[in-house]
């Protein structure tokens, strides 16, 4: 019985310990986002806008969410910051019609169908965008996001980003998986 | 500290299982099949169930979004290589900040290397904040952190993927054959100052650790070939993946380095050859467990002309080969997003023949464990061991010989260190030892104690206290140098000969540093590091009794037949002193402009012990470090995808060897395409030739660096 005795101290010993260690660890999806977010930011930095798409020289540039919001405070993060002078400014948008994006990321939670939607509402040019989902690169999207390997990878349309008008620095390009897709509608 | 240095992240990890495995065997005690024994049975799955259910509660998502949004401001300031590298379900509540290292850490990154425009890895140790970097000839560099240069600095430590390159016959680095492509180069980690603490001898005044890629990030091909006034190279990457979770790759890479000038105007004929073939294959089996295979092979020529006394001349043919292997398995094991432990183990071979026929062959196999975990919140615990045997076998030449020539030695370590935080995200405390037991001076402790204050996020203060050692090397216990020869009356010859000796102990360091970072702007910092170091029993000569060589008849009455012998014997009669200041920075003037700066002062001071008499290489000795060093780098983004980069490099005077101040200035234009690099180098503008450094070790004459340049291709697939 004594063993019973200390074993049970042990396992209490035990638990105590376990619970003093409960360890406080980061949400992985908040690290995932974190990087996404200063990716959005180079991609900016490294993209050539056609011309015409700003109004003045100090015109802002605007980063659209479309979707669930999956980043938070940790896209506005990026309103302090300026790209060649112009300032960021970040919006949700709920209805592309009425606000003038300049990069447009499309969040998970949006269906492929409504995605296309998106595509077909946006000017013609002067909007680079930016989604989650395999398919976007096929149904005309700029960059896509993966996952490999725990870390955050990115996909380049080339073909539909240079039809578009925008000029990708190689700087970008190479670290990226460089996809010509044709969108499926042109097929 | 060693965690992160290996991994370039920062352990802020907890442990878990840890308790399962270590706490459980408790459970498993007690006889067999007895009541007891049943109910111990329920028992313990009742344990496992109640340790899985806490480890289920466990994870507590408690960060608030204002440091989270902080987090990606940081992560805008980085390089789009380290931003790639960023594994998303790290444990680390912060982000793996060098910032909070409390010792004076520098890192150059992927980018660093490539901008610079250098070709070795001697020659990128360059850009690091007062590290001197000194070219002795075309193929060889005296290299040290914090003083005491010289070809063999025997008080920096270098690592590759973990694998100690610092050589235990000279005690320094065979620079020469240290390589890999520099493109595979993931960091460099550059620590200033002692880390004996976790990394163990000879770890006195620095440690180098050079990181190569996962072959996860060097998938595909990469072709450079380069061309210029004194250097061709080349070389051959391509790496591919085995299955979803497995990656490797296999690279060729080779260069042929020009001679040099004597300062006399004569033909150093310093040539240097290598071909180097080589892979790596990372495994991810499991979340959990990972495994990587990695090994080189190289061959190659080195030249130069040795200055040898004609009376010891090497009656065999002038050979110059080096060659060599390494193989090594690495295997980490994950228990919990809290604590993780690697094993590694590995083989290193390698044979050199020098240029005045000396050649050595050498078998080094060595094993490695640590762990690292957390307790609570508040501690970090690493501890290791470690164990390394290591075989030599060198060939005798008139001039220098080791006496026994061939010798097994073993080195057996552990380690422990805790990192406390005593005051959240305020007050780090850490203190550990390192415990060895070598075969040249038995056992050496080396603790360390640690305290890192940040009294507001963008101010960090640390300091330091250590002691290190660096344990006897081959060459101090057992070479034969003859270094002169001279008719004496009675008709033979006397020499002056430089002899090892059995009885030398290990030199010690006492360490005081500090250090203060600051974050002056989002896109600027400054660092400021100081030390000052007290050595005792550092290496010296001194003169013994002169003998007869037979040792049959004792000195003065030696028979006319044979020489007369004059030792100069190894000791450990020398204590010194140095003190220095390290300030880097760096500014982030646009997105597309990275200005970086460093300047550091050291001043040194031997003194000899009252019965040494080793007095007059004293000064000098202290005088192979400038006393000023100076640095300003220029990382320009142009538009239509050209790079721009620029460096200037001061270094001052070495008074002893007369080596005058010289300025280096750098250049590289480049132009970046989705699949080619083009660029131009040009290297040691407007300085001319000049001298680096005079070999102190090698007898080789006065050989300058001259200005040059070269033209690259890089072409990836």
């Amino acid at each position: 019985m004594k063993k019973h005795g200390s074993l049970l101290f042990k396992s209490l010993i035990l638990g105590v310990i376990l619970i003093w260690t409960s360890p406080v660890i980061l949400n992985a999806t908040t690290r995932e986002f974190q990087v996404k977010a200063a990716f959005i930011y180079n991609f900016a930095r490294l993209v050539k806008w056609p011309k015409g798409t700003f109004i003045d020289p100090d015109a802002p540039m605007s980063f659209c969410v479309f979707g669930k919001d999956p980043f938070g405070p940790l896209l506005d993060a990026l309103a302090k910051e300026t790209i060649r002078g112009r300032q960021i400014t970040v919006k949700r948008v709920k209805d592309i019609k009425e606000t003038s994006c300049h990069v447009l990321y499309i969040s998970k939670s949006v269906e492929e169908e409504r995605i296309e939607q998106v595509f077909r509402e946006l000017p013609p040019f002067g909007v680079l965008t930016i989604g989650e989902r395999h398919s976007f690169g096929p149904l005309g999207g700029h960059i896509h996001f993966m996952m490999e390997a725990n870390k955050v990878r990115f996909h380049v349309n080339l073909y539909a980003a240079e039809k578009d008008g925008f000029k990708i620095s190689s700087k970008l390009l190479r670290i990226a998986r460089v996809v010509n897709t044709e969108p499926f509608e042109k097929k | 500290m060693k965690k992160e240095i290996q991994q370039g992240r920062f352990r802020y990890d907890i442990v878990f299982q840890k308790i399962i495995f270590l706490e459980f065997p408790f459970f498993f005690k007690g006889g067999q099949g007895n009541f007891e024994n049943n109910f111990l049975e329920h028992y313990r799955i009742l344990c496992c169930w109640f340790v899985l259910i806490l480890m289920g509660m466990a994870p507590v998502y408690a960060q608030s979004s204002l440091d989270e949004a902080e987090v990606t401001s940081e992560l805008i300031q980085m390089d789009l290589d380290e931003l790639m590298d960023i594994e998303v379900t790290s444990a680390s509540k912060k982000l793996e900040k060098l910032s909070s290292v409390p010792a004076a850490i520098y890192v150059l990154t992927q980018e660093d290397i490539r901008r610079s425009g250098h070709t070795s890895i001697a020659e990128l140790l360059r850009m690091v904040p007062g590290v001197q970097v000194a070219r002795v000839s075309a193929n060889r560099w005296a290299i040290t952190s914090r003083g005491f240069a010289g070809v063999f600095s025997n008080k920096l430590l270098v690592l590759l993927d973990g694998r100690s390159v610092y050589t235990p016959s000279f005690a320094g680095v065979y620079w020469d054959v240290l390589d890999t492509v520099l493109d595979d180069i993931k960091r460099i980690e550059v620590i200033r100052g002692p880390g004996a603490a976790l990394w163990g001898a000879n770890a006195v005044n620095g440690i180098i650790n050079i990181i190569t890629k996962d072959a996860s990030n060097t998938q595909g091909g990469l072709i450079n070939a380069g061309s210029g006034s004194q250097l061709d190279f080349g070389s051959i990457r391509y790496g591919a993946n085995l299955g979803k979770n497995a990656h490797y790759r296999v690279y060729f890479k080779g260069f042929n380095q020009d001679s040099f000038i004597e300062k006399s105007g004569e033909d150093a004929e310093d040539t240097w050859q290598l071909r180097q073939a080589g892979f790596r294959l990372d495994w991810s089996i499991s979340e959990m467990n990972s495994l990587t295979f990695q090994g080189d092979q190289y061959v190659g020529t080195i030249g130069g002309k040795a200055v040898v006394n004609p009376f010891f001349l090497s009656p065999e043919v002038k050979d110059d080969d080096i060659l060599g292997k390494n193989l090594m398995v690495r295997w980490q094991h994950r228990f919990s997003t809290t604590s993780e432990m690697t094993i590694q183990l590995y083989h290193d071979q390698f044979e050199r023949n020098d240029i005045d026929g000396f050649g050595e062959l050498r078998n080094t196999f060595d094993l490695d464990f640590q762990h690292a975990f957390t307790i609570g919140e508040h501690q970090e615990i690493i501890w290791g061991f470690g164990y390394r045997t290591t075989r030599d076998n060198f060939r005798v030449i008139p001039i220098v010989g080791f006496f026994p020539d061939h010798r097994e030695d073993t080195l057996r370590s552990a380690f422990i260190q805790d990192e406390i935080t005593l005051l959240d995200n305020q007050l780090r405390f850490t203190m550990g030892t390192k415990y060895e037991y070598n075969d040249y001076t038995g056992s050496e402790f080396q603790p360390s104690v640690r305290l890192l204050w940040t009294p507001a996020p963008t101010h960090v203060f640390w300091a330091a206290t250590s002691r290190a050692v660096r344990s006897p090397s081959r060459n101090e216990a057992d070479i034969q140098v003859n270094v002169l020869a001279f008719p004496i009356p009675n008709g033979s010859t006397g020499i002056v000969r430089l002899e090892g000796d059995q009885d030398v102990t290990s030199e010690e360091l006492l360490a005081y540093e500090a250090g203060y970072r600051v974050q002056m702007t989002k896109s600027s910092f400054l660092e400021l590091a100081v030390f000052y170091n007290i050595y005792d029993h550092l290496a010296s000569i001194e003169s013994g009794e002169p003998y007869c060589a037979s040792k049959v008849s004792v000195f003065p009455m030696c028979s006319p037949l044979e020489h007369v012998i004059f030792p100069q014997r190894y000791d450990n009669l020398l204590n010194g002193l140095t003190r220095g200041a390290e300030v880097n920075g760096q500014w982030k003037v646009t997105p597309n402009w990275k200005l970086i700066g460093w300047y550091t002062w050291l001043e040194m001071q031997l003194d000899p012990e009252g019965i040494s008499t080793y007095d007059e290489d004293v000064e000098n000795k202290a005088k192979l470090s400038p006393k000023n060093q100076f640095q300003l780098r220029s990382n320009l983004d142009l538009p239509l995808d050209f790079e721009l980069d620029t460096a200037l490099y001061y270094v001052n005077q070495l008074d002893q060897q007369k080596v005058p101040s010289y300025t280096r200035f750098d250049l590289r234009l480049a132009y970046i395409t989705l699949h080619s690099d083009f660029s131009l180098v040009l290297q040691n503008l407007f300085g001319g030739r000049h001298l680096e450094f005079i070999s102190d070790t090698i007898t080789l004459p006065p050989i300058e660096v001259e200005p040059g340049g070269y033209a690259k291709v890089s072409w990836r697939f």
